[in-house]
């Protein structure tokens, strides 16, 4: 008898374990968080920057290691660029004004011009330039061959272009520069994360950039 | 008496036709820029309200060594800048100069192009007539 009662106990003990295993819903792995709809961010795709050497407005050298630990906000332009590039800068000069009130959001921010044209853009040509648009802009030169692999990898095209119907070689204006307009958001790893497409604008740039930053900050870790 | 009056009544009226510009330019502004730049862009809007287009062939300056008519267009992602052989304002329409589109380019400007100079030029027209205009540099910054 007392072999029976065992013998049952242990099936109950097995039909209730089966039972419940078979009721219970179906444990599958968490979905992967789907892409935020913010034009630009490329999250949760990321371009590790390589190793690069510019020079600052202040003739010190600038590589990746200056970009690591800081939210940078990279636009590629030249002194000459008499219509594109005066515009853009004033429009992010706008645009870290407008986020003062945003502070907490977008701290540790950094605005950096990088000069397509080495030639022309001596560091003291860059450091007077930008005094005009904003002093805690960071200036970047350096030759075409130093500038190369940070442009390469994302995905930065420039191209001089003479000046038409001009006979005056010793004008340092005998040459404009085709060159692309997007401004380029890195992360403090040195990873390229967003993207801003010309043409830009004040309100739309501080609105996107606020909200990927926030998106970042509860998605990625630091 | 009363004829002569007449008479001198038109000459006068046809003076002031004759006087009237072919153009109206308006909220011209271009970009200063620091000194050790010379070359600087020039933004207006351009109406015309008469029943004829109106060619602009070229524009001069004493202010800058030389004057282009350009234009930048994006094309895959890259900022380009072309020259234009001239600016056509169409009848009854308004062209507008402004950044990232069309523009007049003051090349090798022979006066420092600091904020609030002003850069007198002068439009030439196929039509042979031409007009003058006034363009008041404001801060490189702008944006309007």
């Amino acid at each position: 008898m007392r072999t029976l009662i065992i013998i049952l106990s242990s099936i109950a003990l097995v039909l209730g374990l089966w039972l419940q295993f078979s009721l219970s819903p179906t444990r599958q792995p968490a979905p992967p968080m789907p892409a935020p709809s913010i034009e630009g961010l490329l999250w949760p795709q990321s371009r590790p920057l390589p190793a690069f050497q510019l020079t600052d407005q202040h003739g010190q050298a600038f590589g990746l290691e200056q970009l690591k630990g800081h939210w940078s906000l990279l636009f590629f332009g030249y002194t000459h660029c008499p219509d594109v590039c005066p515009m853009t800068l004033g429009i992010l000069r706008a645009v870290k004004q407008q986020l003062l009130t945003q502070q907490e959001v977008v701290a540790n921010t950094q605005y950096v011009f990088v000069s397509v044209d080495g030639e022309r853009d001596t560091p003291e040509v860059l450091a007077q330039y930008l005094r005009y648009f904003d002093q805690d802009f960071i200036g970047l030169t350096g030759s075409a061959e130093a500038l190369k692999p940070l442009t390469d990898k994302l995905g930065i095209v420039f191209m001089q272009v003479p000046v038409a119907e001009t006979d005056n070689t010793e004008s340092t204006d005998n040459y404009f520069i085709d060159h692309t307009t997007s401004i380029v958001l890195v992360d403090p790893k040195g990873r390229m994360i967003g993207i801003f497409s010309s043409p830009h604008k004040v309100e739309d740039f501080s609105q996107r950039y606020v909200a990927m930053r926030q998106f970042l900050a509860e998605h990625e870790t630091p | 008496m009363k004829y002569c009056f007449l008479v001198c009544l038109w000459l006068l009226c046809g003076l002031a036709q004759a006087a009237e510009p072919l153009l109206q330019i308006n909220e011209a502004w271009g970009r200063a820029m620091p000194p050790t730049l010379k070359v600087t862009a020039l933004y207006m809007q351009l109406s015309n309200s008469s029943a004829e287009p109106v060619v602009i062939k070229q524009a001069n300056s004493s202010s800058c060594g030389m004057l282009q008519f350009h234009q930048s267009f994006e094309e895959e992602g890259i900022m380009r800048m072309r020259m234009l052989d001239n600016l056509t304002v169409p009848a009854q329409e308004t062209l507008s100069l402004q950044p990232n589109g069309i523009h007049i380019m003051c090349l090798n400007a022979t006066m420092p192009l600091t904020e609030g100079s002003v850069i007198e030029l002068t439009l030439q027209f196929v039509s042979g007539e031409s007009q003058g205009g006034s363009v008041l540099l404001l801060a490189p910054s702008a944006i309007k």
